[in-house]
């Protein structure tokens, strides 16, 4: 239907026809009506007409405001308006007219009953909506009003105000996928996502973390030659401790002599650097012997070299010259009798860096 | 002026007893009402026009409770007042 326009003209010729008179006697019935009407207003302001509402007028006051075109600062005068306020049998029946002469009209959308009904549902499920908007940002328990026409069981759930938020968040769930899929899944994921994840992230830390210490496992069971490294290792570490024991740390006496040697690398090195490669390659024959040793508790081929050739690092030769009877320089057996070489000069040279870093190379040698 | 007052400037006008005026007048508000009822644009005399207006359903916040209620659509009566009424209001001394 659309709107017709009704003018004066009709209504007196229906008035006419209602009351059974004239149309000019309606016409001018009307048009007394419209001058007591409008005198009424214009000077009491305020008409009255039963059955139809009240007109009122209203004093609007006067008002600054800014011209939009050129911004400047302009007054809006002060007006009366007219206003119509509806009685309120005549409000009800607007509004439920609507649903009574819907079915005659037939054509509103909003006017005819299944639209409406839809309308209705609808305005139950947003309540449900809102209801659960406000349980989870405020967290506190929703009025029970709305969640008991709509959400039917939720009427038990009164007493437990704290589930109460839960339970509705859990029928929104049902409710809202026939209206609003996305939003409900906004809804009800928020928090569960974020959980979700972190545990994610945890769980594969842990399996990341396993599966490493899995593959390191087995790669040091099944590659040979990693396990012959990491017990080699071990054992130089072992090896160290004992020379710790036995002899003072090497390289700090290496060191010591260095100093003291530096005025006569100068003139005398240069000529020995070129000799010695020689001299060290020779396989060394010991023959002669100064005096032999007997291997007391605590004694150790480091105190003896230093005490016969002035440096510990010698105990190699010692070592060498000894070999049938010593199976491992670091366990000297009590009681045995170790011969000291008598040694050329050229090796035990004190003075002298390659002497000291060829016989600490030996010692390396041994050692493993 | 109340409907009373209404009636009886009415009836002295058109020398007509109080009684007849308001059954003019309550057949006219009738007629009137029942043609908006039914959707239509009604004028109402030179005052203006009255008319159905719709109103979506609306979510509103109760200011005491935080409260979100869902206002429900809604149909209202509605007047709308004439150009020539509004100049004649232009008239009247300021309050």
């Amino acid at each position: 239907m659309s709107t017709k326009k009704i003018s004066t003209k009709n209504l007196a010729d229906a008035v006419a026809k209602r009351l059974g008179i004239s149309q000019v006697a309606a016409s001018k019935f009307l048009s007394e009506f419209q001058s007591v009407a409008e005198n009424a207003i214009l000077e009491d302001k305020i008409l009255k007409i039963s059955g139809l509402g009240t007109f009122k007028l209203v004093w609007n006051q006067p008002r600054k405001s800014v011209s939009v075109q050129t911004g400047e600062p302009i007054e809006i005068a002060g007006r009366y308006k007219l206003n119509f306020t509806p009685e309120t049998e005549l409000k009800n029946k607007v509004n439920d007219g609507v649903f009574d002469k819907s079915e005659q009209v037939g054509d509103k959308v909003a006017s005819t009953n299944a639209p409406l009904k839809k309308l209705g549902e609808q305005a139950e499920e947003l309540k449900g909506i809102l209801q659960s908007i406000n349980g989870e940002s405020t967290g506190e328990p929703t009025e029970p009003e709305y969640a008991a026409p709509d959400l039917g069981q939720s009427v038990k759930q009164q007493e437990q105000s704290q589930e109460k938020t839960e339970e509705v968040v859990v029928k929104l769930e049902d409710l809202e996928p026939k209206k609003e899929p996305v939003r409900a899944s906004d809804y009800v994921s928020n928090q569960p996502k974020c959980k979700n994840k972190r545990c994610c992230a945890i769980v594969w830390l842990v399996v990341i973390v396993v599966l490493l210490l899995g593959l390191g496992c087995a790669y040091y069971f099944w590659k040979e030659p990693i396990r012959q490294y990491c017990k080699s290792a071990s054992e130089m570490v072992m090896s160290w401790f004992a020379c710790d024991k036995s002899s003072v740390d090497v390289s700090e006496l290496s060191v010591v002599p260095e100093d003291t040697v530096v005025v006569s690398e100068d003139t005398q090195l240069e000529p020995v650097v070129v000799a010695e490669p020689t001299v060290f390659d020779t396989p060394r024959t010991y023959t002669e012997f100064i005096t032999t040793e007997e291997v007391t508790e605590g004694s150790r081929l480091a105190w003896i070299a230093y005490k016969h050739y002035g440096n510990k690092v010698f105990w190699v030769y010692i070592y060498e010259a000894n070999k049938e009877i010593l199976p491992n320089p670091n366990k000297l057996p009590i009681g045995c009798k170790v011969k000291i070489p008598k040694l050329p000069d050229y090796l035990i040279d004190i003075n002298n860096p390659e002497c000291l870093e060829y016989a600490k190379k030996l010692h390396e040698q041994y050692l493993q | 002026m109340n409907n009373k007052e209404f009636v009886s400037e009415l009836a002295q006008r058109m020398n007509l007893s109080q009684k007849e005026v308001v059954q003019y007048v309550s057949a006219f508000v009738d007629e009137l009402s029942s043609n908006v009822i039914e959707g239509n644009q009604v004028a109402f005399l030179n005052l203006g026009m009255l008319e159905v207006r719709h109103k979506k359903q609306r979510i509103s916040v109760s200011p005491i409770t935080k409260e979100r209620i869902v206002v429900p659509a809604k149909r209202v009566l509605a007047f709308k007042s004439s150009t020539g009424m509004k100049e004649k209001l232009k008239q009247l001394p300021k309050a």
